[in-house]
């Protein structure tokens, strides 16, 4: 890792203007929140749409700007740059769920409301986490497109793998007609469906049920590493003719 | 040190279904301490040159060697600048910022690198405008600034896209000062322009790419050779003479020579003296670009 890149990464958040605004609304959803004690955590859950925005500027729109040229130019190797760009965007989304626990926590005490350590302090840790593989799937599909494609690769997929579930699954209970053969071929090899089940909950996974479930924190972190992994495998042969889109 | 090899280079752009060929077998050179220009009309591959040679495109098949080794070898890149047509970066960011930072990635000991920026940015004349941020310069100061981000650390290896674009004459002058002090230095220069004139002052030598080649490869500065051109008073003389005396045909009324030092240069003089010419005007001269860039165009 590079810490140039990752401070870098951070004074481009802290700079802007956008970044601030969301963070300052967050901050009074939350504060607002919790003063009229409203459920625990529930700020995080619209956290996921900034990690998404945050997400999708880790590598693409730096491809298409030309910046990146720049950047490749001097003695850092890509898988160095990817990752500390990744690791600076994770801290600065970090930065924004420990401020939004931390707001959460003081306007309940202000307010005198009994603080949900537990569900609050779970809630955090779950969207951290998250945040980690959102960054992570945004770097993978962004190593091999340009601009801003990874958001729509990410948003599509998500649409794509509940859609093809959820018609797979209508069409295994179909005994008769056009789809027949299909439906009995799809009970025949429950793992059709199993395997694209397991996809989905992979890459985009539900909250854990109980707050800080070691193994769906396990399960989201080793897969952020695999996107890294796979990220970097593609993004080191990558070409990256220069000149703005 | 050795310089900037390629060989047999060659590169085609592929779409769905489609493959454009756009270098068919480059071969460069640029020795340590030579500045060389590539000129060539729209789409003849001067950028996709550029760019495999700097490490961003791989060539399909060929070599490229700095140094003697890979383009994209970290231990080459530590000493590359490289400058783009176009700046493209945080426009949020200061100039010192952004300069600061290049600065840190070319692993600039922080010892000594703010000095180092500083003066950089004072030698660009950007020290008024360091603390302003990049989206309000000029694009002559983005340029500035470009050149800066590439000097950092003492380039060995300097590869400048169109460097003077949208500078204005003084901005022009200072890079050309700034590429003649690399190359005495004794860093490699190539430099990608389509302005002769400016190719014409600092370089060495110059490479016409053309359809995807090196269609010519002309020595402009040579300390072996020096191009002269000598203007004859019009009406003095006779051509078959002056042709007779000095074993070169005059065009018109201006005589082209190759001369090796100053006095061969007078002793070409006094034999078209000695032929009945009168001279008006010795003047040296590098080679004509505007009529090769023609030819070979």
């Amino acid at each position: 890792m590079s810490a140039t890149v990752i401070l870098e990464t951070l004074r481009r958040h802290f700079a802007h203007i956008a970044y601030v605004a969301a963070v300052l609304m967050l901050l009074l959803i939350g504060t607002t929140m919790a003063a009229v004690d409203g459920p625990a955590g529930a700020t995080f859950e619209i956290m996921k749409l900034f990690i998404i925005i945050a997400g999708c500027q880790i590598i693409g729109p730096e491809f298409s700007s030309g910046t990146l040229q720049l950047i490749l130019s001097k003695p850092i190797h890509r898988a160095r740059y990817l990752l500390s760009r990744v690791a600076g965007v994770v801290l600065a989304l970090w930065i924004v769920i420990a401020l939004a626990y931390s707001a959460d926590v003081i306007a309940r005490g202000i307010g005198g409301h009994k603080i949900a350590w537990l569900t609050s302090g779970g809630a955090a840790t779950a969207v951290a986490a998250q945040a980690m593989l959102v960054c992570s799937l945004m770097a993978l599909f962004g190593s091999f497109t340009r601009s801003y494609l990874n958001v729509a690769l990410y948003i599509g997929g998500q649409i794509l793998l509940s859609m093809i579930g959820g018609f797979l699954q209508i069409i295994s209970k179909i005994d008769r007609g056009a789809f027949a053969a299909l439906g009995a071929f799809l009970r025949s090899h429950p793992g059709v469906i199993s395997t694209i089940r397991t996809i989905d909950r992979n890459v985009y996974p539900d909250p854990p049920p109980i707050p800080f479930d070691r193994n769906w924190l396990l399960l989201v972190v080793s897969n952020a590493a695999i996107a890294l992994l796979l990220a970097c495998l593609i993004f080191r042969k990558r070409e990256v003719p220069y000149g703005a889109d | 040190m050795s310089g900037i090899r390629v060989r047999a280079l060659t590169k085609a752009y592929r779409s769905i279904g489609r493959r454009h060929p756009v270098l068919h077998g480059v071969d460069l050179d640029v020795q340590p301490g030579e500045v060389v220009g590539l000129i060539g009309p729209n789409g003849a591959g001067k950028t996709t040159l550029m760019s495999c040679i700097v490490g961003f495109l791989r060539p399909d098949t060929g070599e490229v060697t700095v140094d003697d080794r890979a383009s994209d070898d970290l231990d080459v890149r530590r000493r590359t600048g490289f400058v783009p047509e176009r700046m493209n970066f945080d426009r949020r960011a200061t100039g010192r910022a952004f300069v600061r930072y290049m600065a840190r990635l070319a692993e600039v000991p922080r010892a000594g690198l703010d000095a180092r920026v500083d003066a950089l940015l004072e030698r660009l004349g950007l020290a008024g405008a360091a603390k302003r941020r990049l989206g309000q310069y000029s694009r002559g100061m983005l340029q500035r600034i470009g050149m800066c981000q590439a000097l950092v650390r003492q380039p060995d290896f300097l590869f400048l896209d169109e460097p003077t674009s949208g500078l204005d004459p003084n901005g022009v002058f200072l890079v050309r000062e700034l590429i003649a002090e690399q190359k005495q230095r004794g860093a490699a220069v190539l430099l990608n322009s389509h302005q002769l004139a400016e190719i014409e002052k600092v370089c060495d030598r110059v490479l016409f790419l053309h359809n995807g080649v090196v269609a010519r490869d002309e020595t402009l500065r040579d300390a072996t050779r020096i191009v002269i051109a000598v203007t004859l008073l019009e009406g003095s003389f006779d051509p078959a003479a002056v042709a007779a005396a000095t074993g070169i045909e005059p065009a018109g009324n201006v005589l082209t020579a190759t001369v090796a030092s100053d006095e061969q240069t007078a002793d070409l003089v006094a034999r078209i003296v000695g032929a009945g010419a009168g001279v008006v005007d010795v003047r040296r001269r590098t080679a004509d670009l505007e009529s090769i860039f023609r030819g070979t165009a």
